[in-house]
């Protein structure tokens, strides 16, 4: 329920104050807004599995974000950025489908 | 447990597919965590989707209304400085005119060097008989082998037949109504070549005044040769017609200023 909550809050303060990107973080917040959605679709499953836990979500949700950005930006330092966040975007959306179907599963038994 | 695939792309798969929850609970049982931090973090990532999906809506459109603004800009300093040249082109023409009045008492002699000179310098538009010569980008097909962006007339192609067209007994010459005096120049900048530091849209019509048979010296001097062989190697089209009445207009080009007479005059 907070979650959900929390998102709807989230999404209220991003549409009401529409905040400017710093353009350093434009290589970033895609990378991020796909860990963010991974993280979400994680919830969703765990919360219909039964073994949801705000410890794995929020430890998970932040590993992944930093270990995305830190790729991304090492990726940069290296020229390779835009491959980089391909690839990172690539592992992550493996991970969206994974936990759709499960949610899949779930909800529709099939 | 499944045994491990060994393939690279199945084990990146698997990982990567991983239930973090299960494996989690797997391992025993954890701590319970702070809601409300995960509360705090689903805010964030409802944040950070509408601040992507606005960044997305807002962004494009900007980037594209300042490119519209900057073309409007160019457009509208293009107008100004056309019709600043109007504008010194008339005045020129009135300045002229007065000069015509107060040089007439000054004797036939001086009224003629000075008409002369207004020819030879561009002060004045001109007709009369000469030649009319068009150049263009070559047209698809073009000649086997030869690159498009290679297929287009360049600065130095004009300089070679303007210089034919005076080396044939050519008095006056513009350039799609640009004229050309002492001080200007055909240059390239970027794709578009530049006279007198304005840029010209093919066709090219170079406007010459001359003696009536311009076309034809002009044809059969180098410059004529330069353009055929042009034509056959690249596919750059160029047409020179004798004409019985061409105009050239003055030209806008700014007026020595800063120039002195010596002493003597024509030492």
């Amino acid at each position: 329920m907070i979650a959900l909550i929390g998102l709807i809050v989230g999404v209220i303060l991003g549409v009401v104050f529409s905040p400017e990107v710093p353009p350093w973080m434009d290589a970033y917040l895609p990378v991020a807004v796909i860990a963010g959605l991974d993280a979400v679709s994680g919830a969703i499953r765990s919360m219909l599995d039964g073994n949801f836990s705000d410890k794995v979500f929020v430890v998970s949700f932040l590993g992944n974000v930093a270990v995305a950005s830190l790729l991304v930006w090492l990726g940069d330092q290296l020229g390779v950025g835009a491959q980089m966040s391909t690839g990172v975007v690539v592992v992550l959306a493996m991970r969206i489908f994974a936990n759709a179907a499960a949610i899949r599963r779930k909800v529709f038994k099939a | 447990m499944k045994h491990p695939p060994q393939n690279i792309l199945d084990r990146l798969i698997a990982e990567a597919q991983a239930d973090d929850y299960a494996l989690a609970q797997r391992s025993g049982p954890t701590t319970r965590g702070n809601p409300f931090i995960a509360g705090l973090l689903f805010a964030l990532i409802g944040l950070l989707l509408a601040t992507a999906f606005w960044q997305r809506q807002s962004v494009q459109p900007a980037a594209e209304q300042r490119r519209e603004a900057l073309v409007e800009r160019i457009r509208t300093q293009t107008d100004r400085a056309e019709d600043a040249q109007d504008q010194a082109a008339q005045l020129r023409a009135s300045v002229s005119q007065l000069q015509q009045l107060a040089t007439d008492g000054l004797g036939e002699d001086f009224s003629e060097k000075l008409r002369a000179i207004e020819v030879a310098t561009g002060f004045v538009g001109l007709r009369g008989p000469g030649a009319v010569l068009v150049m263009d980008d070559a047209q698809p097909p073009l000649p086997r082998g030869v690159d498009p962006a290679e297929a287009k007339v360049l600065d130095i192609d004009m300089q070679g037949a303007v210089n034919g067209l005076w080396q044939a007994g050519a008095e006056a010459i513009s350039i799609n109504g640009v004229r050309l005096t002492s001080v200007t120049a055909i240059r390239t900048a970027g794709e578009a070549i530049l006279v007198d530091y304005r840029p010209l849209e093919p066709p090219y019509r170079i406007d010459a005044i001359g003696p009536a048979d311009l076309a034809e010296r002009f044809s059969t001097g180098q410059a004529g040769d330069d353009l055929t062989q042009l034509g056959t190697d690249y596919g750059i089209q160029s047409e020179v017609t004798a004409a019985d009445e061409v105009t050239v207009p003055a030209s806008t080009a700014n007026l020595p200023n800063k120039a002195e007479v010596v002493k003597g005059g024509r030492q």
